[in-house]
Protein backbone atom coordinates (compact mmCIF):
# COMPACT_ATOMS: atom_id res chain seq x y z
CA UNK A 1 0.00 0.00 0.00
CA UNK A 2 1.10 3.41 -0.67
CA UNK A 3 0.35 7.36 -0.23
CA UNK A 4 -1.73 8.25 -3.11
CA UNK A 5 -3.55 11.39 -2.00
CA UNK A 6 -2.44 14.42 0.84
CA UNK A 7 -4.22 17.17 1.07
CA UNK A 8 -5.54 19.17 3.49
CA UNK A 9 -7.73 22.85 3.04
CA UNK A 10 -7.02 25.48 6.02
CA UNK A 11 -10.20 27.26 7.72
CA UNK A 12 -9.73 30.08 5.96
CA UNK A 13 -6.77 31.65 3.78
CA UNK A 14 -5.75 34.28 6.21
CA UNK A 15 -5.02 31.94 9.25
CA UNK A 16 -2.61 29.04 10.15
CA UNK A 17 -3.58 25.89 8.90
CA UNK A 18 -3.19 24.09 12.33
CA UNK A 19 -3.35 20.60 10.75
CA UNK A 20 -0.24 18.52 9.84
CA UNK A 21 0.68 15.63 8.50
CA UNK A 22 4.23 13.36 7.85
CA UNK A 23 4.77 9.80 6.61
CA UNK A 24 7.94 7.51 6.62
CA UNK A 25 6.40 5.55 3.46
CA UNK A 26 9.64 3.29 3.87
CA UNK A 27 8.46 2.59 7.24
CA UNK A 28 5.05 2.37 6.63
CA UNK A 29 3.92 4.88 8.99
CA UNK A 30 1.75 7.98 8.98
CA UNK A 31 0.46 9.91 11.47
CA UNK A 32 -1.75 13.44 11.20
CA UNK A 33 -2.05 16.09 14.06
CA UNK A 34 -4.50 18.45 14.32
CA UNK A 35 -3.50 21.38 16.68
CA UNK A 36 -6.48 22.77 18.91
CA UNK A 37 -7.28 26.21 17.99
CA UNK A 38 -7.26 27.51 22.09
CA UNK A 39 -3.72 26.65 22.48
CA UNK A 40 -0.60 28.77 22.44
CA UNK A 41 0.99 27.27 19.09
CA UNK A 42 -0.35 24.79 17.96
CA UNK A 43 1.05 23.88 15.02
CA UNK A 44 3.91 23.82 16.64
CA UNK A 45 2.69 21.21 18.71
CA UNK A 46 1.00 19.48 16.05
CA UNK A 47 4.63 18.86 14.18
CA UNK A 48 5.72 17.69 17.20
CA UNK A 49 3.81 15.20 18.02
CA UNK A 50 3.92 13.63 14.38
CA UNK A 51 7.19 13.94 14.51
CA UNK A 52 8.06 12.26 17.56
CA UNK A 53 5.56 9.40 16.38
CA UNK A 54 6.87 8.67 13.39
CA UNK A 55 10.22 8.13 15.14
CA UNK A 56 8.60 5.98 17.74
CA UNK A 57 4.80 4.64 17.91
CA UNK A 58 4.35 3.61 21.39
CA UNK A 59 2.78 6.74 23.10
CA UNK A 60 3.31 6.64 27.19
CA UNK A 61 4.69 8.84 29.85
CA UNK A 62 8.44 9.08 28.14
CA UNK A 63 6.96 9.73 24.76
CA UNK A 64 4.94 12.88 26.18
CA UNK A 65 7.84 13.87 28.27
CA UNK A 66 9.67 13.74 25.27
CA UNK A 67 7.65 15.96 23.19
CA UNK A 68 6.73 18.54 26.00
CA UNK A 69 10.29 19.46 26.01
CA UNK A 70 11.05 19.25 22.34
CA UNK A 71 8.17 21.87 22.30
CA UNK A 72 9.06 23.87 25.13
CA UNK A 73 12.98 24.00 23.34
CA UNK A 74 11.21 26.02 20.98
CA UNK A 75 10.23 29.77 23.17
CA UNK A 76 11.78 30.76 26.16
CA UNK A 77 9.66 31.40 28.35
CA UNK A 78 10.96 34.22 31.14
CA UNK A 79 11.33 37.02 28.16
CA UNK A 80 7.53 36.78 27.25
CA UNK A 81 4.72 39.42 28.03
CA UNK A 82 2.38 38.61 30.74
CA UNK A 83 0.11 37.13 28.01
CA UNK A 84 2.26 35.38 26.07
CA UNK A 85 3.75 33.36 29.28
CA UNK A 86 0.30 32.99 30.81
CA UNK A 87 -0.94 31.17 27.17
CA UNK A 88 2.18 29.68 27.35
CA UNK A 89 1.71 28.26 31.07
CA UNK A 90 -1.80 27.05 29.77
CA UNK A 91 -0.06 24.64 26.95
CA UNK A 92 -0.80 23.59 23.72
CA UNK A 93 -3.13 20.49 22.68
CA UNK A 94 -3.13 18.19 19.64
CA UNK A 95 -5.02 14.99 18.39
CA UNK A 96 -2.72 12.45 17.45
CA UNK A 97 -3.75 9.74 14.71
CA UNK A 98 -0.85 7.28 13.61
CA UNK A 99 -0.90 4.40 11.25
CA UNK A 100 2.07 1.78 11.24
CA UNK A 101 1.19 -0.74 8.40
CA UNK A 102 2.83 -4.55 8.40
CA UNK A 103 3.24 -5.88 5.28
CA UNK A 104 3.95 -9.02 6.66
CA UNK A 105 0.75 -9.58 8.69
CA UNK A 106 -1.08 -7.64 6.82
CA UNK A 107 -2.42 -5.57 8.93
CA UNK A 108 -2.43 -1.79 10.28
CA UNK A 109 -2.66 -0.49 13.66
CA UNK A 110 -3.91 2.95 14.36
CA UNK A 111 -3.39 4.88 17.44
CA UNK A 112 -6.23 7.81 17.88
CA UNK A 113 -5.80 10.08 20.43
CA UNK A 114 -8.39 12.91 20.13
CA UNK A 115 -11.32 12.99 17.43
CA UNK A 116 -9.47 12.60 14.24
CA UNK A 117 -10.60 9.57 12.19
CA UNK A 118 -8.87 6.87 10.82
CA UNK A 119 -11.49 4.87 8.30
CA UNK A 120 -10.85 1.33 6.44
CA UNK A 121 -12.46 0.32 3.75
CA UNK A 122 -12.52 -2.16 1.16
CA UNK A 123 -14.09 -1.49 -2.70
CA UNK A 124 -16.41 0.62 -2.73
CA UNK A 125 -17.82 0.29 1.26
CA UNK A 126 -16.70 1.29 4.47
CA UNK A 127 -15.69 -1.97 6.79
CA UNK A 128 -14.50 -0.03 9.93
CA UNK A 129 -13.75 3.72 11.39
CA UNK A 130 -12.02 4.47 14.29
CA UNK A 131 -12.22 5.77 17.39
CA UNK A 132 -15.79 7.24 16.19
CA UNK A 133 -18.56 5.22 14.25
CA UNK A 134 -21.32 8.44 14.59
CA UNK A 135 -21.42 11.95 13.25
CA UNK A 136 -22.64 13.26 16.95
CA UNK A 137 -19.72 11.02 18.27
CA UNK A 138 -17.61 14.26 18.09
CA UNK A 139 -19.83 16.76 20.24
CA UNK A 140 -17.79 15.32 22.65
CA UNK A 141 -14.50 16.89 24.57
CA UNK A 142 -12.17 14.84 23.31
CA UNK A 143 -8.52 14.08 25.36
CA UNK A 144 -5.88 15.66 23.54
CA UNK A 145 -2.46 15.59 23.53
CA UNK A 146 -1.05 18.58 26.24
CA UNK A 147 2.09 20.06 26.19
CA UNK A 148 2.36 19.89 29.85
CA UNK A 149 2.72 16.49 31.48
CA UNK A 150 0.76 17.37 34.19
CA UNK A 151 -2.46 17.74 31.78
CA UNK A 152 -2.01 14.37 30.24
CA UNK A 153 -3.19 12.33 33.58
CA UNK A 154 -6.17 11.38 32.09
CA UNK A 155 -4.40 10.43 29.03
CA UNK A 156 -1.79 8.37 30.88
CA UNK A 157 -4.72 6.57 33.42
CA UNK A 158 -4.51 3.02 33.06
CA UNK A 159 -5.82 1.24 29.89
CA UNK A 160 -6.65 4.77 28.35
CA UNK A 161 -4.14 4.94 25.31
CA UNK A 162 -4.97 0.73 25.06
CA UNK A 163 -8.57 1.67 24.34
CA UNK A 164 -7.10 4.53 21.72
CA UNK A 165 -5.39 1.54 20.11
CA UNK A 166 -6.70 -1.00 17.12
CA UNK A 167 -5.48 -3.37 14.89
CA UNK A 168 -7.37 -3.92 11.89
CA UNK A 169 -6.46 -7.23 9.79
CA UNK A 170 -6.01 -6.59 5.80
CA UNK A 171 -5.99 -9.88 5.26
CA UNK A 172 -8.42 -11.59 2.62
CA UNK A 173 -9.62 -7.60 1.69
CA UNK A 174 -9.56 -6.90 -2.11
CA UNK A 175 -8.07 -3.28 -2.94
CA UNK A 176 -8.03 -2.27 0.54
CA UNK A 177 -8.26 1.49 1.24
CA UNK A 178 -6.89 3.75 4.46
CA UNK A 179 -8.15 7.05 4.85
CA UNK A 180 -7.07 9.29 7.65
CA UNK A 181 -8.91 12.75 8.66
CA UNK A 182 -9.32 15.41 10.95
CA UNK A 183 -12.83 16.20 12.53
CA UNK A 184 -14.66 18.18 10.34
CA UNK A 185 -13.90 15.92 7.07
CA UNK A 186 -14.68 13.42 9.72
CA UNK A 187 -18.23 14.69 11.17
CA UNK A 188 -19.03 14.89 7.64
CA UNK A 189 -18.48 11.75 5.70
CA UNK A 190 -19.89 9.93 9.12
CA UNK A 191 -22.90 12.07 8.52
CA UNK A 192 -23.69 10.29 5.28
CA UNK A 193 -21.01 7.55 4.80
CA UNK A 194 -22.07 5.65 1.47
CA UNK A 195 -22.68 8.51 -0.60
CA UNK A 196 -19.64 10.17 0.81
CA UNK A 197 -16.88 7.94 0.67
CA UNK A 198 -17.38 7.60 -2.83
CA UNK A 199 -16.62 10.78 -3.37
CA UNK A 200 -13.49 10.90 -1.57
CA UNK A 201 -12.59 8.04 -3.51
CA UNK A 202 -13.01 9.50 -6.60
CA UNK A 203 -10.60 12.47 -6.11
CA UNK A 204 -7.93 12.09 -7.55
CA UNK A 205 -5.95 15.10 -6.51
CA UNK A 206 -5.08 17.90 -4.39
CA UNK A 207 -7.28 20.12 -6.55
CA UNK A 208 -10.45 17.85 -6.25
CA UNK A 209 -10.36 17.95 -2.70
CA UNK A 210 -10.07 21.22 -2.42
CA UNK A 211 -12.79 21.92 -4.43
CA UNK A 212 -14.70 19.03 -2.72
CA UNK A 213 -14.36 20.94 0.70
CA UNK A 214 -14.98 24.70 -0.87
CA UNK A 215 -18.31 23.44 -1.74
CA UNK A 216 -19.39 21.24 1.00
CA UNK A 217 -18.41 24.34 3.42
CA UNK A 218 -20.53 26.67 1.10
CA UNK A 219 -23.39 24.85 1.45
CA UNK A 220 -23.10 24.55 4.83
CA UNK A 221 -22.42 20.29 4.51
CA UNK A 222 -19.04 20.82 6.21
CA UNK A 223 -17.99 22.99 9.25
CA UNK A 224 -15.11 25.39 8.44
CA UNK A 225 -12.20 24.55 9.97
CA UNK A 226 -8.49 22.58 9.54
CA UNK A 227 -9.22 20.11 7.20
CA UNK A 228 -6.75 17.64 6.22
CA UNK A 229 -6.79 13.68 4.37
CA UNK A 230 -4.63 11.15 3.63
CA UNK A 231 -5.08 8.53 1.51
CA UNK A 232 -3.28 4.79 1.08
CA UNK A 233 -3.82 2.17 -0.91
CA UNK B 1 -31.81 33.07 15.52
CA UNK B 2 -29.43 30.59 15.61
CA UNK B 3 -26.27 31.95 18.07
CA UNK B 4 -23.98 29.83 16.15
CA UNK B 5 -21.72 32.41 14.53
CA UNK B 6 -17.87 31.40 14.28
CA UNK B 7 -15.78 33.46 16.34
CA UNK B 8 -12.57 34.55 14.32
CA UNK B 9 -10.62 37.78 14.36
CA UNK B 10 -12.70 39.08 11.15
CA UNK B 11 -16.00 38.32 13.35
CA UNK B 12 -15.16 38.89 16.83
CA UNK B 13 -17.67 38.63 19.54
CA UNK B 14 -17.84 41.20 22.26
CA UNK B 15 -18.45 40.76 26.46
CA UNK B 16 -19.55 43.87 28.09
CA UNK B 17 -19.12 43.83 31.99
CA UNK B 18 -21.87 46.23 33.94
CA UNK B 19 -20.26 46.07 37.33
CA UNK B 20 -22.50 48.08 40.15
CA UNK B 21 -20.14 50.11 42.51
CA UNK B 22 -22.85 51.37 45.02
CA UNK B 23 -22.42 52.44 48.74
CA UNK B 24 -23.77 48.58 49.03
CA UNK B 25 -21.01 46.92 47.73
CA UNK B 26 -18.36 47.78 50.32
CA UNK B 27 -20.61 44.68 52.50
CA UNK B 28 -18.10 41.77 53.90
CA UNK B 29 -18.60 38.82 52.34
CA UNK B 30 -17.73 36.69 56.08
CA UNK B 31 -16.36 33.63 54.39
CA UNK B 32 -13.65 35.36 52.71
CA UNK B 33 -13.55 38.56 54.57
CA UNK B 34 -13.49 41.11 51.62
CA UNK B 35 -16.32 43.56 50.41
CA UNK B 36 -18.58 42.19 47.62
CA UNK B 37 -17.17 45.28 45.46
CA UNK B 38 -13.45 43.75 46.50
CA UNK B 39 -14.44 39.99 45.47
CA UNK B 40 -16.13 41.10 41.75
CA UNK B 41 -13.41 43.17 41.43
CA UNK B 42 -11.11 40.20 41.72
CA UNK B 43 -13.38 37.80 39.56
CA UNK B 44 -13.85 39.82 36.60
CA UNK B 45 -9.63 40.67 36.60
CA UNK B 46 -9.64 36.52 36.71
CA UNK B 47 -12.09 36.65 33.46
CA UNK B 48 -10.29 39.39 31.77
CA UNK B 49 -6.93 37.11 32.50
CA UNK B 50 -8.93 34.40 31.45
CA UNK B 51 -10.05 35.65 27.71
CA UNK B 52 -6.72 36.72 27.12
CA UNK B 53 -5.29 33.66 27.52
CA UNK B 54 -7.65 31.81 25.11
CA UNK B 55 -6.79 34.45 22.81
CA UNK B 56 -3.18 33.88 23.21
CA UNK B 57 -1.07 32.20 20.25
CA UNK B 58 3.20 32.48 19.66
CA UNK B 59 2.72 35.30 17.54
CA UNK B 60 0.44 37.17 19.65
CA UNK B 61 -2.98 37.95 20.91
CA UNK B 62 -5.52 37.37 18.55
CA UNK B 63 -8.65 39.83 18.07
CA UNK B 64 -11.18 36.72 18.68
CA UNK B 65 -12.96 39.33 21.52
CA UNK B 66 -13.74 43.13 22.28
CA UNK B 67 -14.47 44.06 25.41
CA UNK B 68 -15.98 46.80 27.67
CA UNK B 69 -16.32 47.48 31.28
CA UNK B 70 -18.81 50.28 32.60
CA UNK B 71 -19.23 50.76 35.76
CA UNK B 72 -21.84 52.72 37.82
CA UNK B 73 -22.80 54.29 40.98
CA UNK B 74 -22.38 57.64 42.97
CA UNK B 75 -24.93 59.06 39.86
CA UNK B 76 -22.52 58.64 37.58
CA UNK B 77 -21.47 55.74 34.60
CA UNK B 78 -18.06 55.52 33.36
CA UNK B 79 -15.80 52.91 31.22
CA UNK B 80 -14.39 50.85 34.14
CA UNK B 81 -11.16 50.87 32.45
CA UNK B 82 -7.95 53.17 33.33
CA UNK B 83 -5.12 54.74 31.65
CA UNK B 84 -5.14 54.69 28.55
CA UNK B 85 -8.11 52.41 28.05
CA UNK B 86 -10.14 54.90 29.69
CA UNK B 87 -10.89 57.00 26.49
CA UNK B 88 -13.79 54.51 24.76
CA UNK B 89 -15.85 51.88 26.10
CA UNK B 90 -15.00 48.86 24.31
CA UNK B 91 -11.11 47.66 23.01
CA UNK B 92 -9.78 44.44 20.92
CA UNK B 93 -8.69 42.16 23.45
CA UNK B 94 -4.95 42.80 22.17
CA UNK B 95 -5.26 46.69 23.91
CA UNK B 96 -7.04 44.82 26.86
CA UNK B 97 -4.15 42.94 27.44
CA UNK B 98 -1.51 45.68 26.70
CA UNK B 99 -2.81 47.96 29.03
CA UNK B 100 -3.56 46.63 32.38
CA UNK B 101 -3.39 49.04 35.07
CA UNK B 102 -0.60 47.38 36.81
CA UNK B 103 1.45 43.73 36.39
CA UNK B 104 2.07 41.85 40.16
CA UNK B 105 4.62 39.39 40.56
CA UNK B 106 3.29 36.28 42.22
CA UNK B 107 4.23 32.86 42.89
CA UNK B 108 2.32 29.76 41.85
CA UNK B 109 2.56 26.07 42.60
CA UNK B 110 2.47 23.95 39.62
CA UNK B 111 2.43 20.30 39.15
CA UNK B 112 5.99 19.00 37.28
CA UNK B 113 4.29 15.99 35.84
CA UNK B 114 6.42 13.93 38.26
CA UNK B 115 4.60 13.62 41.13
CA UNK B 116 5.63 16.59 42.72
CA UNK B 117 5.35 20.29 42.71
CA UNK B 118 7.29 23.38 41.68
CA UNK B 119 7.40 27.35 42.52
CA UNK B 120 6.92 29.69 39.46
CA UNK B 121 7.07 32.51 39.32
CA UNK B 122 3.83 34.40 37.09
CA UNK B 123 2.61 37.45 35.57
CA UNK B 124 -0.86 38.72 36.76
CA UNK B 125 -2.26 41.57 35.48
CA UNK B 126 -4.63 43.78 37.49
CA UNK B 127 -7.75 46.09 34.96
CA UNK B 128 -10.17 46.95 37.41
CA UNK B 129 -10.14 48.54 41.16
CA UNK B 130 -12.71 48.40 43.75
CA UNK B 131 -14.75 51.26 43.85
CA UNK B 132 -18.08 51.76 45.93
CA UNK B 133 -19.90 54.58 46.54
CA UNK B 134 -23.55 56.76 46.35
CA UNK B 135 -26.61 54.76 44.79
CA UNK B 136 -27.31 52.81 41.68
CA UNK B 137 -28.48 54.46 38.14
CA UNK B 138 -28.95 51.26 36.55
CA UNK B 139 -31.06 52.89 34.15
CA UNK B 140 -29.01 55.34 33.27
CA UNK B 141 -25.92 51.97 32.13
CA UNK B 142 -28.50 50.47 29.99
CA UNK B 143 -28.83 53.63 28.18
CA UNK B 144 -25.32 54.06 27.42
CA UNK B 145 -24.68 49.83 26.96
CA UNK B 146 -27.89 50.57 24.12
CA UNK B 147 -25.92 53.52 22.54
CA UNK B 148 -22.42 51.30 22.41
CA UNK B 149 -23.76 48.13 21.38
CA UNK B 150 -26.05 49.60 18.40
CA UNK B 151 -22.58 51.12 17.05
CA UNK B 152 -20.56 47.44 17.65
CA UNK B 153 -23.97 45.45 16.22
CA UNK B 154 -23.41 48.32 13.24
CA UNK B 155 -20.13 46.98 12.55
CA UNK B 156 -20.13 43.54 13.19
CA UNK B 157 -23.08 42.62 11.17
CA UNK B 158 -22.16 38.33 11.18
CA UNK B 159 -20.05 38.44 14.47
CA UNK B 160 -22.00 36.32 17.57
CA UNK B 161 -24.32 38.53 19.47
CA UNK B 162 -22.41 40.78 22.22
CA UNK B 163 -23.22 39.33 25.94
CA UNK B 164 -23.78 41.89 28.49
CA UNK B 165 -22.54 40.87 32.24
CA UNK B 166 -24.27 42.87 34.60
CA UNK B 167 -23.76 42.49 38.12
CA UNK B 168 -25.29 44.25 40.95
CA UNK B 169 -26.32 43.92 44.73
CA UNK B 170 -29.36 46.35 44.53
CA UNK B 171 -32.06 47.85 43.22
CA UNK B 172 -32.16 50.43 40.94
CA UNK B 173 -32.50 54.02 42.03
CA UNK B 174 -33.03 56.17 38.99
CA UNK B 175 -36.53 54.50 37.48
CA UNK B 176 -37.60 51.56 36.07
CA UNK B 177 -34.59 49.56 34.08
CA UNK B 178 -36.57 46.69 32.73
CA UNK B 179 -37.80 49.09 29.78
CA UNK B 180 -34.35 50.03 28.41
CA UNK B 181 -33.68 46.09 29.11
CA UNK B 182 -36.21 45.18 26.51
CA UNK B 183 -34.79 47.80 24.12
CA UNK B 184 -31.09 46.61 24.87
CA UNK B 185 -32.59 43.02 24.41
CA UNK B 186 -33.61 43.79 20.79
CA UNK B 187 -30.18 45.29 18.98
CA UNK B 188 -29.11 42.59 17.36
CA UNK B 189 -26.58 40.96 14.80
CA UNK B 190 -27.61 38.87 11.80
CA UNK B 191 -26.76 36.12 14.46
CA UNK B 192 -29.32 36.62 16.95
CA UNK B 193 -30.29 39.33 19.90
CA UNK B 194 -28.32 40.65 22.29
CA UNK B 195 -28.03 38.50 25.44
CA UNK B 196 -28.47 40.19 28.96
CA UNK B 197 -26.88 38.34 31.65
CA UNK B 198 -27.92 39.30 35.26
CA UNK B 199 -25.94 38.45 38.34
CA UNK B 200 -27.30 39.59 42.02
CA UNK B 201 -24.55 39.08 44.72
CA UNK B 202 -25.14 38.74 48.23
CA UNK B 203 -23.27 38.35 51.35
CA UNK B 204 -26.39 36.13 53.18
CA UNK B 205 -25.89 32.02 53.57
CA UNK B 206 -28.78 31.35 51.13
CA UNK B 207 -28.55 29.20 48.56
CA UNK B 208 -28.90 31.19 45.73
CA UNK B 209 -31.27 30.69 42.48
CA UNK B 210 -29.07 29.93 39.32
CA UNK B 211 -30.45 29.55 36.07
CA UNK B 212 -34.37 29.78 37.16
CA UNK B 213 -36.94 28.75 33.95
CA UNK B 214 -40.19 30.64 35.65
CA UNK B 215 -40.64 33.45 37.39
CA UNK B 216 -42.52 32.22 40.69
CA UNK B 217 -38.30 30.83 41.25
CA UNK B 218 -37.82 33.93 42.18
CA UNK B 219 -38.65 35.09 45.73
CA UNK B 220 -39.12 38.60 45.36
CA UNK B 221 -40.81 41.13 43.08
CA UNK B 222 -36.73 42.91 42.66
CA UNK B 223 -35.94 39.23 42.14
CA UNK B 224 -38.55 38.25 39.29
CA UNK B 225 -37.75 41.84 37.43
CA UNK B 226 -34.40 40.56 36.95
CA UNK B 227 -35.45 37.39 35.89
CA UNK B 228 -37.32 39.32 33.02
CA UNK B 229 -34.31 41.55 32.74
CA UNK B 230 -32.26 38.28 31.84
CA UNK B 231 -32.00 36.58 28.41
CA UNK B 232 -32.84 32.61 27.70
CA UNK B 233 -28.93 31.04 27.56
CA UNK B 234 -28.65 30.17 24.36
CA UNK B 235 -27.98 26.90 22.97
CA UNK B 236 -24.57 26.58 22.56
CA UNK B 237 -24.32 28.06 26.62
CA UNK B 238 -26.15 25.13 27.88
CA UNK B 239 -24.28 21.81 27.64
CA UNK B 240 -21.29 24.64 29.75
CA UNK B 241 -24.25 25.62 32.14
CA UNK B 242 -25.26 22.12 32.68
CA UNK B 243 -21.30 21.23 33.44
CA UNK B 244 -21.92 23.70 36.23
CA UNK B 245 -25.77 23.04 37.33
CA UNK B 246 -26.52 19.85 35.98
CA UNK B 247 -30.58 20.76 36.03
CA UNK B 248 -30.43 23.42 34.36
CA UNK B 249 -33.62 23.19 31.98
CA UNK B 250 -33.92 24.28 28.23
CA UNK B 251 -35.22 27.76 28.08
CA UNK B 252 -33.81 28.81 31.54
CA UNK B 253 -32.82 32.88 32.14
CA UNK B 254 -29.44 33.13 32.87
CA UNK B 255 -29.38 34.94 36.18
CA UNK B 256 -27.92 33.76 39.22
CA UNK B 257 -30.10 36.04 42.50
CA UNK B 258 -28.30 35.83 45.57
CA UNK B 259 -25.73 34.42 44.35
CA UNK B 260 -22.25 33.53 47.16
CA UNK B 261 -18.74 33.47 46.14
CA UNK B 262 -18.94 29.87 44.44
CA UNK B 263 -22.06 30.85 42.34
CA UNK B 264 -20.15 34.40 41.39
CA UNK B 265 -17.05 32.49 39.92
CA UNK B 266 -19.26 29.91 38.07
CA UNK B 267 -21.66 32.33 36.33
CA UNK B 268 -18.23 34.74 34.81
CA UNK B 269 -17.09 30.82 33.89
CA UNK B 270 -20.40 30.02 32.04
CA UNK B 271 -21.03 33.49 30.54
CA UNK B 272 -17.30 34.03 28.66
CA UNK B 273 -17.33 30.28 27.93
CA UNK B 274 -18.48 31.19 24.03
CA UNK B 275 -17.12 27.91 22.73
CA UNK B 276 -16.95 28.30 18.59
CA UNK B 277 -13.70 30.00 18.60
CA UNK B 278 -12.24 29.41 14.93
Amino acid sequence: MRLDLQATVPKRTDEPNDDVCGTLPFCHRYALSDGATESFAPRQWAQVVVQTFLERQVVDRDWIRRAGSRYARNFDRETMSWSAQAAFDRGSFATLLGLTLDPGRQAARVLAIGDSLAVLGEGGRIRATFPYQRPEQFRQRPLLLATHLADNARLLAPGVLAQATVQWSLRGLRDPILVLMTDALGVWLLSDPAVRWARLLRLRNRVQFESLVRTERACGQMRRDDTTLLRIR
Amino acid sequence: MPYDAEISRNNPSCFLFLIDQSGSMDEKIPAIGKSKAQFVADVLNKTLYQLTIRCGRADGVRNYFEIGVLVYGDNTVRSGFGGELSGSVIHPISAVADHPLRVEERIKTVDDGAGGFIKQGTKFPIWFEPVMSGNTPMCAVFRQVAEVLVDWCDRHPDSYPPIIIHVTDGQSTDGDPELITDQVKLIATHNGDCLVFNLHVDTSDVEPVVFPVTESALPDQFGKMLFRMSSPIPPNLLPVARDYYAGTADGARFLAYKAGIEAIVDFFVIGTRASNLR
